[in-house]
């Protein structure tokens, strides 16, 4: 058997396939990697993101690889070989999937060296690391069925397009289908979540029952059994049924808030600023940030001693400052908000929309509150350049008083209205 | 002559694929895929009549290839002419089938768009043909495509401009990358026609 293995390791499509898959991979990784590089929890959400090409590519080509023997006519002899047909598909199927894993481990490789170069603590989230594994072993097993029992030369194709489109169908579903596609792309999602428990056997327990069915299949095709074969068919789409009833049995969360550390990432003194480890690179940049506004807003507005990161701080009242780390790039500019939180509402209050004057002064404040911070107005705010100017060069006392004299002026709405 | 060519290149099967897809276009040509963005969970919209002009190209390249290409090769016929038409024949069909489902996309993402789309992906699929064999010329261009729509777009309005398929028809540059592809595709397979891989090659071995 290992020697069969060997075999199809050098005769499988994946010794030339992986080189590539894991250059293409790497690429697609490096994106952003400004953001994730130096922090675990968004570099293994990073890690996971080329599945969408990878799984779909993987399984066009088991679809290919299964259809061998039937291209070049080997049927009636490797039937009369003394291995099963289950364990002669298995071994193709293993050796693609080694390979197709290989590129995975590469880019992953890639990724972990980089974060672990800059990041200050913590290490890699399993959950999805191995989340990543599973869809590479599962989706080319469902290739590789697909590919045995329709041979054909669209059938790699449909396979590869069909396997995206549950990838796309599955990432921005909200009712059950989105566990089923094995995949969590989102790298804004805060490190004080994780997947909760649930949804990780969830996928565990789909992938396992994807690979039985899909062994199943390969068996009664080859051994012409057709009842089985139907009643595999139908077993595929109870577990489909059953997989997705479950998945929204299990709610329509996939994430729970996670404990928060004993020793969070702290910088600066005056606010001091804590955010979670995997953040720690922009803990100093928002304790720069927070002590401009905390010297700009001096007279109006009093910093709690200690500004926390969304999720570390249990007891924080509503309406203190809280840091959002939410938006790629991450800059000084887009601290701001959350620093700012309670003071000016991040979105107008709807009934401020209605007045162009007052909603024009909001505008104004955050934009002051931007720039006394960050250095610059941020770029989704659209505001009137000069006024800016004008105000910017009134001295501090002034535009203190101007702040204030807005703070007092604003209207106090129910509901936040659209962003400006 | 001609019977001979389109049965041995499952012509009809393959123009009946392209009615399919024409027809999925007409049914969902409007609807958009969500396809998921790593730094945004509501992922990018991106119209399904820009994808499924990538279906009919593969099916223009999996028409390609002939088992009996060896034999094709001593007949007096210049079979380089056979395969142009048959290139630009299937194009224009699956071009065609795809217009009544694309006349409602608005902007720089309606029929341009999808018969820009169908002529780019249909030249990966032939210059796939020539290099991989008509069985494996689905890989360029579903590579291609996935990587276009995974990593070219970095917000709803911008993407790269070597994303061609998924930036607007009105630009012309998208539309120098498709014809440049058509052209070089529909070249290389008149002239080399569809691969005949080795036994011992992995790729087909596969």
């Amino acid at each position: 058997m290992t020697g069969v293995l060997a075999v199809e390791f050098r005769r499988s499509p994946g010794i030339w396939l992986a080189p590539a898959l894991a250059v293409l991979a790497v690429v697609l990784t490096q994106r952003d990697a400004a953001y994730w590089a130096g922090d675990w929890h968004a570099t293994s959400i990073e890690v996971q993101f080329p599945v969408l090409v990878l799984g779909p590519v993987l399984a066009g080509f088991a679809a290919w690889t299964a259809g061998r023997e039937r291209r070049h006519g080997h049927e009636p002899i490797a039937a009369t070989a003394p291995r099963t047909p289950v364990s002669r598909a298995a071994v193709q199927w293993v050796a693609l999937t080694c390979w197709g894993l290989l590129a995975y481990v590469v880019e992953a490789g890639v990724a972990v060296a980089r974060t672990a170069s800059r990041a200050g603590g913590g290490g890699p989230w399993p959950s999805y690391l191995l989340l990543g594994i599973v869809a590479l072993i599962t989706y080319p097993a469902v290739g590789f069925a697909i590919g045995r029992i329709l041979p054909g030369r669209l059938t790699p194709a449909l396979v590869a397009v069909g396997a995206f489109g549950l990838l796309v169908a599955g990432a921005t579903d909200r009712v059950g289908l989105n566990r089923l596609a094995l995949y969590h792309g989102d790298i804004l999602v805060s490190p004080a979540l994780r997947i909760r428990p649930a949804v990780w056997l969830l996928q565990l327990g789909w992938s396992a029952a994807v690979l039985l069915l899909a062994v199943a299949a390969v068996r009664c095709w080859h051994t012409r059994a057709r009842g089985p074969l139907a009643m595999a068919a139908v077993a595929l789409l109870v577990a489909g049924a059953v997989g997705v009833t479950t998945s929204m049995l299990v709610g329509s969360r996939d994430l729970t808030a996670r404990a928060a550390p004993a020793a969070p990432a702290c910088q600066g003194s005056e606010p001091r600023v804590c955010m979670w480890p995997d953040h720690a690179k922009w803990a100093g940049p928002a304790a720069v940030v927070a002590g401009r506004l905390h010297t700009a807003l001096s007279g109006i507005y009093r910093f709690p001693a200690t500004v926390y990161e969304a999720g570390l701080h249990t007891g924080r009242r509503a309406g203190t400052p809280e840091l959002t780390v939410g938006t790629v790039p991450v800059t000084e500019v887009s601290l701001v908000a959350g620093l700012t939180d309670g003071l000016l509402p991040e979105k107008p209050p709807s009934c401020l929309l209605a007045d162009p004057a007052r909603f024009d002064r909001y505008v104004l404040m955050q934009a002051w509150l931007d720039v006394k911070g960050a250095g610059r107005v941020s770029p989704g705010i659209s505001v009137d350049g000069a006024r800016l100017a004008e105000i910017m060069s009134w001295g501090d006392d002034q535009q203190r008083a101007w702040f204030r004299d807005g703070l007092s002026g604003m209207p106090a709405c129910a509901r936040p209205g659209a962003s400006p | 002559m001609t019977l001979l060519y389109a049965k041995s290149r499952h012509l009809l099967r393959a123009a009946v694929w392209l009615v399919v897809l024409g027809a999925a276009t007409l049914a969902w040509g409007s609807y958009q895929l969500r396809v998921p963005h790593v730094s945004s969970g509501e992922g990018l919209p991106i119209p399904v009549l820009l994808v499924v002009p990538l279906g009919s190209a593969l099916v223009i390249g999996a028409s390609a290839g002939s088992a009996m290409q060896d034999l094709e090769g001593s007949a007096a016929l210049d079979l380089r002419v056979w395969r142009l038409g048959h290139a630009i024949g299937l194009s224009v069909l699956g071009a065609a089938l795809l217009v009544p489902g694309t006349v409602r996309g608005t902007g720089g993402y309606g029929v341009a768009a999808a018969i820009r789309n169908l002529t780019g992906y249909a030249g990966l699929a032939l210059v796939g043909v020539c290099l991989l064999g008509a069985g494996l010329s689905w890989v360029l261009p579903v590579a291609y495509a996935l990587t276009a729509m995974v990593l070219a777009v970095n917000s709803p309005s911008v993407a790269a401009s070597w994303a061609w398929p998924v930036r607007p028809a009105t630009e012309a540059l998208s539309w120098g990358w498709a014809v440049v592809l058509a052209v070089a595709g529909a070249v290389a397979y008149a002239r080399f026609g569809a691969r005949q891989p080795a036994a011992e090659d992995p790729l087909d071995a596969g």
